[in-house]
């Protein structure tokens, strides 16, 4: 069910009240109610689909068992690989398996062989490229001996079907979210009153910001031959807020919905948007999807360590494996090579950590070199994100000739003021919480005028939402990865 | 204190709630308040031919004359996509190289039956139609109905190409504290209109608004507005009777209701009841056609009735199977 649903709308209050009250007094009990709760929340999808993760779990509690009890070190690796092999499998075989297909047939009909074959009708499972990097974090910090492995079956499957996070992350280290699960929540008021500000937030840059956005990048992405360079500009705007708010503003209701249960799930986007250069807006952006594969692929690869070759050779597998995690489509990889593109300057320059703190720090504006970093990562990632978008690279391609063609001097086509207005609103909001976990966090209220100021922007967004949603239970972007 | 703070809060909430509404209803910054449509009868060639008093129907033809609201009219479709064009392509295909066919397409957003019947009281003797196809939409007894059968005659062109007049009705008290609280409160009207658009959705009504009237009350039989909608449909059906023309009423589902048929048991039952008793008129009850169906299939959004273009292309293949069955002259 989507989170922006009436669904959900009902399926949350009576998950809380039985949480709360029916199973307060019981850890087991209330780890067992969030694993019911989570297979009911995944099968209202399409509940074939459970089996996958049931299968999932199972076996990666067992591996996680069997390598505690295991010293052979080739035997550690063998298990190790069991679980990588079952969980990539699964990824493997439902996102890549026709993607890989019609690229094998192109290839041979390219030297002039015809293949006959069938593609077959594969239903992606909602979230699978999520939990399947869930559990490996498990297995692979078990192999590593950073965690313990768990004996508790239901906390290791509500570990693995949070339902907050489950369909489209944060992508939780069992470090992190499986100790959680040893020890009984107890209700705490402020932190429920600050979950519930999160998820507000989170529904107004779905509904407000990403699906209003998305119409208008629809329109002219899906029009992209009728429309003037200057108009697919704003397209590409479009695109780049539509994902955002879609992206981040789910990782805000899954963050906020975990703390109404007790728990803390990890940042997942600080504010990628504000970033002075592209190696702090992957600092930023999708945080635990980068960290996951700084970890598990581009440390183990060497990382930045060792020659310039090697350092450009990680950096790209990073990306492009980062790309491709997207989606099967050749415009996935493209996005991520350019990111790798736009990452390496900085790296073999070493100034890939240079903003490290948040821009503007203990100041209201940026300084002019600020500005002009913050602009330009914008820009570079705006244009990245028209690979993204397109159908295919051909029609990335032709969208940015024609970007780039002397139309882009012509005036904009569709011009929606209204919520150019709206973005502009939410960007200074965002602004002003730059330093904090999200857009809506209470700031240090002194005195009455700021508390009445912080209700009338908590009442703002409310009635933003209400009124100005876009009236459509419209998917998450994420979904279909 | 503490009480007076949160009446503080609750009053800051109530007061950026009725702004917020505001803004939209005015400058309506996202597009999302729908765009008004023309009331107005459609221009075509031969319905300025008919105005003009230069049509002369003749014998190798099949007239169909339509009559109706908004539903029907297509409004905001494509014009090769309404009912009344895809109707003329289906009986084109259907009686090729035997009739002429003639639409007269006379539908106008917003008609209510008084509308329809003026209507068809102006254009049947000038167009002489073999078939007239009333689409009746269940709200079509609103808007102060007022049979006045000796001024319908002479009626001029002009009253029907303005927009329609409607009495004034009287007020109960609930109605006149209604209408106060939402001139003075847009937030109010905003809340409620949306709420009974959601609760629509699960097959409940509030007893608030025309809907609620619609439904419940106006018709039964003691309700004047179906009386009076049943004594046009006696002369129109009996003007046709006369004149050899058949009179088919489609009555229009609501597209976006399809799944609570029971909100419309009392309307139904009622048409159903006069239709039983009228052996002049070709009854079809849309309901019947489409309540098998996903209704996200036919509608144009959740809190629209209106059809979309594949239920205008439906309607068109059950009228083009009934005025098959039903042409009897050489």
């Amino acid at each position: 069910m989507l989170f922006n649903s009436i669904d959900f709308a009902i399926f949350l209050p009576i998950v809380l009240i039985l949480y709360w009250f029916a199973t307060n007094k019981n850890l087991q009990l209330q780890n067992l109610l969030i694993v019911i709760a989570s297979y009911v929340f995944y099968g209202w999808w399409d509940w074939r689909f459970l089996s996958l993760i049931v299968f999932s779990t199972v076996v990666d509690y067992s591996v996680g068992l069997a390598l505690s009890n295991q010293t052979n070190q080739l035997k550690r690796k063998y298990l190790l690989w069991t679980s990588i092999l079952v969980n990539l499998g699964f990824l493997g075989f439902f996102k890549y398996y026709n993607f890989f297909l019609d690229n094998f047939i192109t290839a041979f009909t390219f030297f002039g062989q015809d293949i006959n074959s069938n593609s077959l009708n594969i239903i992606l499972p909602v979230g699978i490229s999520f939990y399947t990097f869930q559990t490996l974090s498990y297995t692979i910090d078990v192999y590593k001996r950073r965690l313990e492995p768990t004996k508790d079956i239901i906390s290791f499957a509500a570990f693995v079907a949070f339902f907050p996070q489950l369909v489209a992350g944060p992508i939780e280290r069992a470090t992190n979210l499986l100790p959680q699960f040893y020890n009984k929540r107890t209700f705490n008021k402020s932190k429920s009153i600050d979950g519930l500000r999160q998820i507000m937030w989170g529904l107004f840059k779905k509904v407000v910001i990403a699906d209003n956005c998305a119409e208008y990048a629809n329109l002219i992405f899906n029009n992209s031959a009728d429309y003037s360079g200057s108009t697919l500009v704003l397209g590409a705007l479009f695109f780049t807020f539509q994902i955002y708010g879609d992206f981040s503003g789910y990782s805000d209701i899954a963050i906020g919905t975990a703390r109404l249960f007790g728990f803390n799930l990890m940042q997942n986007f600080a504010f990628p948007y504000f970033a002075r250069d592209i190696a702090e807006f992957w600092r930023r952006w999708h945080i635990s999807l980068s960290t996951w594969f700084r970890d598990y692929l581009y440390i183990p690869l060497g990382g930045s360590k060792g020659s310039n070759q090697k350092r450009i050779r990680n950096t790209f597998i990073i990306f492009v494996v980062s790309g491709f995690w997207h989606g099967a489509n050749w415009t996935f990889i493209i996005w991520g090579a350019l990111n790798a593109l736009y990452f390496l300057p900085l790296l073999l320059r070493n100034k890939n950590r240079k903003n490290l703190n948040d821009v503007a720090s203990g100041r209201v504006f940026p300084s002019l070199n600020e500005i002009t970093g913050i602009l330009f990562t914008f820009g570079l990632t705006v244009f990245a994100w028209i690979f993204f978008r397109a159908e295919s690279i051909h029609h990335a391609s032709t969208y940015i000739l024609e970007i780039f063609s002397f139309s882009l001097f012509s005036p904009i086509e569709v011009l929606p003021f209204g919520l150019i207005l709206i973005i502009i609103a939410f960007i200074i909001v965002e602004w002003f919480h730059r330093s904090k976990e999200y857009g809506l966090q209470k700031l240090q209220l002194n005195g009455n005028a700021q508390k009445i100021a912080d209700s009338v922007l908590l009442a703002s967004v409310f009635w933003a939402i209400v009124i100005w949603n876009s009236n459509k239970e419209v998917e998450f972007i994420y979904f279909q990865f | 204190m503490k009480r007076f703070n949160y009446i503080i809060y609750i009053l800051i909430f109530l007061l950026v709630g009725e702004i917020t509404v505001r803004i939209d209803q005015h400058f309506d910054p996202l597009n999302n308040n729908p765009l008004g449509v023309e009331v107005k009868l459609k221009e075509s060639p031969l319905k300025q031919k008919i105005d003009n008093q230069s049509f002369i129907p003749s014998e190798n033809e099949i007239r169909v004359m339509v009559l109706g609201d908004s539903y029907i009219n297509g409004a905001r479709l494509d014009s090769a996509s309404i009912f009344s064009s895809v109707l003329n392509e289906k009986l084109n295909t259907n009686f090729k190289n035997k009739y002429n066919i003639k639409i007269l397409d006379v539908s106008r957003p917003s008609n209510n039956s008084e509308d329809n019947y003026l209507t068809f009281n102006h254009y049947y003797n000038k167009f002489n139609p073999n078939f007239i196809i009333w689409a009746y939409h269940f709200n079509d007894v609103l808007g102060g109905v007022d049979v006045n059968t000796e001024q319908s005659d002479t009626l001029s062109l002009s009253v029907l190409n303005s927009p329609p007049k409607r009495t004034t009705k009287k007020l109960s008290t609930a109605s006149k504290f209604r209408k106060k609280l939402y001139s003075i409160s847009k937030l109010s009207s905003y809340l409620i209109q949306n709420l009974q658009k959601e609760l629509k959705q699960i097959g409940i009504t509030l007893p608030v608004g025309d809907f609620y009237s619609l439904t419940k009350k106006l018709y039964k039989e003691t309700s004047v507005n179906w009386k009076e909608s049943q004594i046009m449909f006696d002369e129109v059906s009996s003007k046709c009777k006369d004149n050899n023309i058949d009179l088919i009423v489609f009555k229009m589902p609501e597209f976006n209701l399809l799944k609570n048929p029971k909100l419309f048991e009392t309307i139904d039952g009622s048409l159903q009841g006069y239709m039983n008793t009228n052996e002049s008129i070709i009854y079809l009850d849309g309901m019947k056609y489409f309540k098998e169906e996903d209704g996200t299939k036919y509608q144009i959004s959740k809190y629209d009735g209106h059809p979309n273009e594949k239920a205008h292309l439906k309607i068109a293949e059950i009228i083009t199977e009934t005025i098959h069955n039903n042409v009897n002259f050489e």
